[in-house]
């Protein structure tokens, strides 16, 4: 699975497999993570997107980080928050890199 | 003028080593020596390394050593001053104030003064030696952007309890609590106080520390200043060059370093700096 869709209530997350079927996972996501795409939304609002295809390798160490910090610390991100394009694109790839590499475990 | 909160927010500070040489030898401070030396700043230096940052919002400490021993420290303060993106800060043990009295009436220098040695149960035993203002001689509160940094010492807690009205005048808004930090030769003395930050803490800090160091002595900038260790760096090293400051400013130089997995600094434990801080500084 590439990509991930998310429902506008971020209530329910699904695939399509390859017979194009829409395939419900919410229950196979782990809380944590759950609770970290809910954070997300401070940052990215409704642009954010579980996609794979936009895991990128050569970005700082610092994106990374601040995605773990808001995972292991639920306070860390607690309000909207205003992030220049560039820093958010990075962002996205850092978020999705952590999230598939967790939901994979 | 800007206020502390507004450059706490939205700027990086680096601090500028100007000389090792300090007139005070605290226990749990790591960078300085008695000796006196490189007491004039090389100006040229000065400007050259400030072009290199011309472009980037950034909080200038002033110190070393004891920044008040600076024989050009009006010269240097000039200079960064002039430098629109830049704010000066001057961290002092209150030999400033009697050296160079004028900086605490300049409200766009944020001047610091670190002015207690330790916190013991019954006392407290000071650096600076100005007794004669009340209430010890400390920073009061005050609209010109002068602030007291107290280091919390173990027996900070034990004094704060005997002695509750003397500290109402210590805690005012013109006071910055600080606490006790991993420089002391004896570990237990930071484990009685807390224990080592997180990881994922410790590598954010590592990322871009609170303080980089430009060291005037080597002309080197230095990745975190907490790792002098009575004057044998132990810190990663880099040369001073307008590519290496555009790597550091963009988060792409410091990495998490083998002394950063022992290190006993405090970090925050609700950020290394807040996310706000972080969306003002990516990518400016």
């Amino acid at each position: 699975m590439n990509e991930i869709i998310i429902s506008p209530s971020f209530k329910t997350f699904c695939y399509f497999d390859n017979n194009n079927n829409m395939i419900d996972i919410t229950d196979k996501i782990p809380f944590r993570l759950l609770e970290l795409i809910k954070k997300m939304r401070y940052i990215f609002g409704n642009d954010i997107v579980l996609d794979k295809s936009l895991i990128t390798d050569d970005i700082e160490d610092i994106y990374h980080y601040i995605i773990e910090k808001a995972y292991e610390r639920s306070d860390y991100i607690f309000e909207e928050i205003n992030f220049k394009d560039k820093a958010k694109e990075k962002l996205l790839s850092a978020f999705n890199k952590f999230f598939f590499e967790k939901f994979n475990k | 003028m800007k206020t502390l909160k507004e450059i706490q927010e939205n700027y990086l500070a680096i601090d500028f080593f100007m000389s090792m040489s300090c007139n005070k030898d605290c226990h749990y401070c790591t960078s300085y020596t008695l000796e006196m030396r490189n007491l004039t700043v090389d100006i040229d230096f000065l400007k050259q390394t400030l072009d290199y940052l011309k472009n980037y919002k950034i909080r200038v400490c002033l110190l070393g050593g004891e920044p008040g021993l600076i024989k050009n420290l009006d010269d240097v303060i000039a200079e960064v001053k002039s430098r629109p993106n830049h704010v000066c800060s001057v961290l002092s043990n209150s030999f400033v104030r009697k050296r160079y009295p004028h900086i605490l009436k300049d409200p766009d220098i944020l001047y610091i003064e670190h002015n207690i040695l330790d916190f013991y149960e019954n006392e407290i035993k000071k650096l600076g030696s100005l007794d004669l203002l009340p209430p010890y001689g400390f920073i009061q509160p005050n609209e010109y952007n002068n602030y007291n940094l107290c280091v919390k010492t173990p027996n900070y807690f034990k004094y704060k309890d005997n002695f509750p009205e003397e500290m109402k005048q210590l805690d005012h808004k013109n006071t910055m609590w600080k606490s006790f930090n991993g420089r002391t030769p004896n570990k237990d003395d930071v484990l009685a106080v807390h224990t080592q930050a997180a990881e994922i803490d410790r590598k954010m800090c590592a990322a871009f520390p609170m303080v980089p160091v430009i060291n005037f002595e080597t002309k080197k900038l230095v990745h975190c200043s907490k790792k002098f260790a009575n004057n044998a760096i132990h810190s990663k090293t880099f040369d001073i060059t307008q590519e290496n400051i555009d790597k550091m400013m963009n988060f792409r130089l410091f990495k998490y370093e083998n002394y950063c997995k022992n290190c006993m600094e405090w970090v925050q434990p609700k950020g290394h700096f807040p996310i706000s801080k972080y969306a003002s500084v990516l990518n400016d």
